[in-house]
């Protein structure tokens, strides 16, 4: 009798620990945010600090030696952004940014882009997509050797008012392992087609990722409401999968 | 006075205008460059050049000095050299990117201010002295080149 009360006993504890597992299985990962565990999920390492130079070149022949020789000229400003990674190639790592990044302020200008992960290493980078539509603002780039985990693709859009998470360096605001992590809403698409957040923002935040409440990606931000910045701007959830989609099928094997 | 100089200088880089001497610029439009540009360039050039490390300087002050000599000389000249179809000429070249930088400085595309630096420039470039010959000793090309400033 005593044997089949303890076996009882078990199976019951044994059945409330597996329930348990499994209601915990399906909690989404940002839902309860404070905690260890889902904080161990943030994708802070697929998160990239963008630094871009611009700079005019001179090339000429030396009379010297008859060699073609290039000058940096001047360099003309440096500024930041963000950026997150979305596919290891077998060499390296597709990056997607904001558009404007990818843009030099004169078209006589050239750039030099870098990137710095969260422990510092820094990466050259060389553009591969650029979708310049204001409204989208996206850019892919590729950066030789740089080994982070992707980001997760969502395979549906927010809903308006769901809770979504940024990972981004407003300001210039970025260390070795630390970068801000910014909250807010979705709300919805402009009259443009873009996606408007409720995420705080500044310059330095352009090309930052938007995490749903399961930390996968469903949007970018690219600017800021002049008026009232705390609305943010970036492009719809459609644009952006489709962009990503398109762009790890086209140079997966760099 | 300085105020009135510069915008003397803002004023004439700002505004195109199309003569049949000298050397030409276009962008959108086509102009021709003043005494006034011809010195903001040299002023811009002669600070490029000095502000490169000690292994650039050997090949690129000398091309600096000649380009300077070319475009006073080709300034003066009555025929019109436009910088566009000089695209080949490394001197050419040399002088429409300086222009093209000189024009996102004036639009703040640019970290510089350009009332400091435009004036800055026009300054320098009234001291700038600059010659290049080249000469053929023993079958081979030697470059004499001056490019200093004038007390």
């Amino acid at each position: 009798m005593n044997l089949i009360k303890k076996l009882l006993t078990m199976v019951a504890a044994l059945f409330i620990l597996s329930t348990c597992t499994s209601f915990n299985s399906n909690i989404p990962l940002g839902y309860n945010y404070n905690t260890e565990r889902t904080v161990e999920n943030l994708p802070r390492d697929s998160f990239l600090f963008v630094m871009v130079e611009e700079y005019y070149e001179h090339c000429y022949s030396s009379a010297l030696n008859d060699e073609k020789e290039c000058v940096v000229f001047k360099n003309t400003g440096i500024f930041s952004g963000s950026a997150f990674v979305v596919y290891n190639t077998p060499n390296g790592s597709l990056v997607v940014t904001a558009d404007h990044i990818c843009q030099t302020s004169s078209p006589s200008m050239k750039q030099k882009m870098t990137l710095t992960t969260l422990n510092g290493k820094t990466y050259r980078a060389k553009i591969l997509e650029r979708d310049s539509k204001r409204q989208n603002d996206v850019c892919m780039v590729y950066a030789k050797s740089l080994k982070k985990p992707p980001v997760k693709l969502a395979l549906s859009e927010p809903k308006p008012g769901a809770k979504l998470f940024n990972i981004a360096a407003p300001a210039g605001i970025f260390n070795i392992n630390m970068v801000p992590i910014l909250e807010g809403r979705y709300n919805g698409l402009s009259f443009t087609g873009s996606a408007i957040y409720s995420i705080p923002a500044a310059g330095g935040s352009s090309g930052s990722m938007v995490l749903n409440y399961n930390f996968e990606l469903v949007g970018l931000i690219h600017s800021l409401h002049v008026r009232f910045p705390t609305v943010t701007v970036g492009p719809s959830y459609v644009v952006l999968s489709k962009f990503v989609r398109e762009g790890i099928k086209k140079h997966s094997n760099l | 006075m300085k105020k009135l100089l510069m915008l003397v200088i803002l004023f004439s880089l700002m505004f195109p205008t199309v003569s049949n001497a000298g050397i030409v610029y276009c962008d959108k439009e086509c102009f021709q460059l003043k005494d006034s540009q011809i010195t903001t360039i040299k002023g811009l050039l002669y600070e490029v050049a000095e502000s490169q490390n000690k292994k650039t300087k050997k090949t690129f002050l000398p091309h600096v000095a000649e380009t300077i000599v070319w475009m006073d000389k080709k300034h003066k000249e009555e025929k019109v050299y436009k910088l566009e179809d000089l695209k080949k000429d490394d001197k050419a070249n040399l002088i429409n990117t300086s222009i093209s930088f000189i024009r996102d400085v004036l639009y703040g595309r640019t970290k510089f201010n350009p009332r400091v630096v435009l004036y800055y420039w026009s300054i320098i470039g009234e001291k700038v002295n600059a010659e290049y010959k080249e000469k053929i000793v023993d079958k081979k090309t030697v470059i004499e080149y001056k490019l200093e400033l004038r007390k």
